[in-house]
């Protein structure tokens, strides 16, 4: 294990690497030795940031972008976890629907777009809904695999309590699969992102991914570097969301998951 | 009355298995008896408990509480666990009135009762900590009053002293045996710990594996309280003692049995 004194010399060193590399690419570019229409020079694209916050195109569209993900998110969320708590407490309907349920995740969700533009339009909707094709699935089998997966010990427990199937669930199962949901909610942030901006840049007219595929056809560079980033970090800080609400609310349930007992025997 | 009667019971955890996890095992308990049972390691202890619980249910016989036939958990019988299974996400406090809650207990009544039981168990200042924070003998302990707690009238308990250390097991047989004299409860015991057995029970079941059988059930009349150093006591736990060790012997190796004849 690394020291924290080492650590963070590392992390100056990586800092360091990252600017000589940005410098080097500013003094190739503008020595002409790459057409810039390919690659353009850091300080463009910084130019090119300052202009489009002038422009006043990137909160509107960052905004659009938001909506869209964050209804998509949230119906999955709902979906996902109420779903693959039913399936875990079911174990008939889990065993006749879940090859469904495996059959439909592993269609490639983009293949479905060209339907869905003819289904329900290109506007706000349609994005919607290839987010939460695109997530649910993931938040479904996590929910499902850490309810059923819940330690039998603590189903006995509760069962000789005498706890109704409503208390199994909300007492027992669910505070049990929290951890499992969370990897699900995780990964889907950035996951949903994509699909997002996969389908602003097919058919929009708002969106960081509108943006985008306008900017590339435009032939400016720098703009769709300047996206590129954006979209970045905008996936990188919804995860932390995700993160930090899991430590904020669900602090006791996640630090604790690997607590076995030392008497457990069975 | 009968509080507790298993009628010539086998269970098998699975068709194919070649033996029973216990098998044609009968006993019935009365009302206000302290049935302890020693046996070795995989002879069906934990398997009967949890068939009274109404955890399991028989391959053969019938399991009853209060004269009848039983096919899930009844409300009249608390369960402490081998493993305490303490809910992780719940602190000490909040799993000790786990049964409680769930029964709709208000929360000040519960807190209290919780608390009286911690104390009851040397738990006291752990209350708001979490199952990982404790020692595995702590956890036992805050399993074992989850359960206390509810008063129930019948009480099953699965080796619920293996991992307390010694001076806190004492204080603790001392409250179990002061609550079953108080309450007038029905308690089936079961441990590792001869004396313990001895000591607790009005009737200690010995067991023999593969498969699981009730060998003997021995009497213990001596009058409660009971001092740990009487005499005639410690006979006993020797006498027993010496009947577990012979049972181990029947199970040698055939060929070994032979040549010493
Ligand atoms: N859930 C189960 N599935 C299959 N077999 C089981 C199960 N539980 C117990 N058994 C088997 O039944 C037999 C009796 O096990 P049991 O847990 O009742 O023993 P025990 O007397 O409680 O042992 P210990 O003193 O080690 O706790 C063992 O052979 C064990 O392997
Ligand atoms: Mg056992």
């Amino acid at each position: 294990m690394l020291t924290a004194r080492l650590s963070k010399s590392l992390k100056v060193r990586q800092v360091v690497f990252i600017i000589v590399l940005l410098v080097v690419a500013q003094l190739v570019i503008e020595g002409g030795k790459i057409n810039k229409l390919y690659l353009p020079a850091p300080w463009d694209v910084l130019v090119e940031f300052k202009k489009c916050l002038s422009e006043n195109i990137l909160w509107s569209n960052l905004l659009v972008t938001l909506q869209e993900f964050g209804l998509g998110y949230l119906i999955a969320a709902v979906l996902g976890i109420g779903l693959g708590v039913v399936f875990a407490i079911f174990p008939a309907v889990d065993a006749f629907f879940t090859p469904f349920f495996s059959a439909l995740m592993s269609i490639p969700k983009v293949s479905i777009f060209p339907l869905l533009t003819i289904w329900i339009g290109i506007g706000f909707m349609q994005k919607v809904v290839i987010v939460t094709m695109f997530t649910f699935f993931y938040i479904f089998f996590n929910t499902k695999s850490g309810a059923s997966e819940t330690h039998g010990n603590y189903l006995k427990v509760a069962k000789v309590f005498r706890a109704t199937k409503r208390q199994m669930i909300f007492k027992v199962m669910l505070p049990s699969a929290i951890p499992s949901i969370f990897t699900g909610l995780r990964v889907t942030a950035a996951i949903g992102v994509t699909g997002v901006i996969f389908a602003e840049m097919q058919a929009s007219n708002a969106g960081l991914g509108f943006l985008l595929s306008d900017a590339a056809a435009l032939y400016n560079t720098p703009r769709v570097f300047v996206l590129i980033v954006l979209v970045t970090v905008l996936a990188v800080v919804l995860v932390a969301i995700v993160d930090w609400f899991e430590r904020v609310f669900f602090k006791k349930h996640h630090r604790n998951t690997s607590v076995k007992s030392e008497v457990a025997k069975q | 009355m009968e509080r507790i009667a298993l009628i010539k019971v086998s269970k098998k955890y699975s068709p194919d298995d070649a033996e029973y996890a216990v098998q044609d095992v009968s006993l019935t308990i009365p009302d206000g008896e302290f049935v302890t049972v020693l046996g070795p390691s995989g002879c069906g202890k934990s398997t009967i408990l949890e068939l009274v619980a109404g955890l399991s249910e028989p391959t053969k016989g019938d399991v009853c509480i209060n004269g009848r036939c039983i096919a899930g958990p009844s409300p009249e019988v608390g369960v402490v666990f081998q493993d305490p299974a303490l809910f992780p996400w719940r602190t000490i406090r909040s799993n000790v009135g786990l049964g409680l809650e769930l029964h709709g207990v208000p929360p000040e009544a519960r807190r209290e009762l919780a608390d009286k039981y911690i104390r009851m168990v040397h738990l006291t200042g752990w209350e708001e900590k979490y199952p990982h924070e404790l020692s595995g003998g702590m956890r036992q302990r805050a399993g074992l009053v989850r359960t206390l707690v509810n008063n129930p009238a019948i009480l099953l308990m699965d080796e619920p002293l293996g991992a307390v250390d010694y001076l806190t097991r004492l204080s603790i047989q001392d409250e179990i045996i002061a609550m079953w004299q108080k309450e007038k409860k029905t308690v089936l015991f079961i441990t590792h710990d001869v004396g313990e057995a001895v000591y607790l029970g009005t009737k200690v079941v010995l067991m023999t594996a593969h498969p699981g059988r009730i060998s003997e059930i021995i009497d213990v009349d001596f009058p409660y309280p009971r001092d740990r150093n009487d005499p005639a006591m410690l006979e006993l736990v020797s006498q027993i003692l010496v009947k577990i060790n012979r049972g181990a012997d029947k199970h040698a190796p055939q060929a070994a049995c032979g040549e010493q004849q």
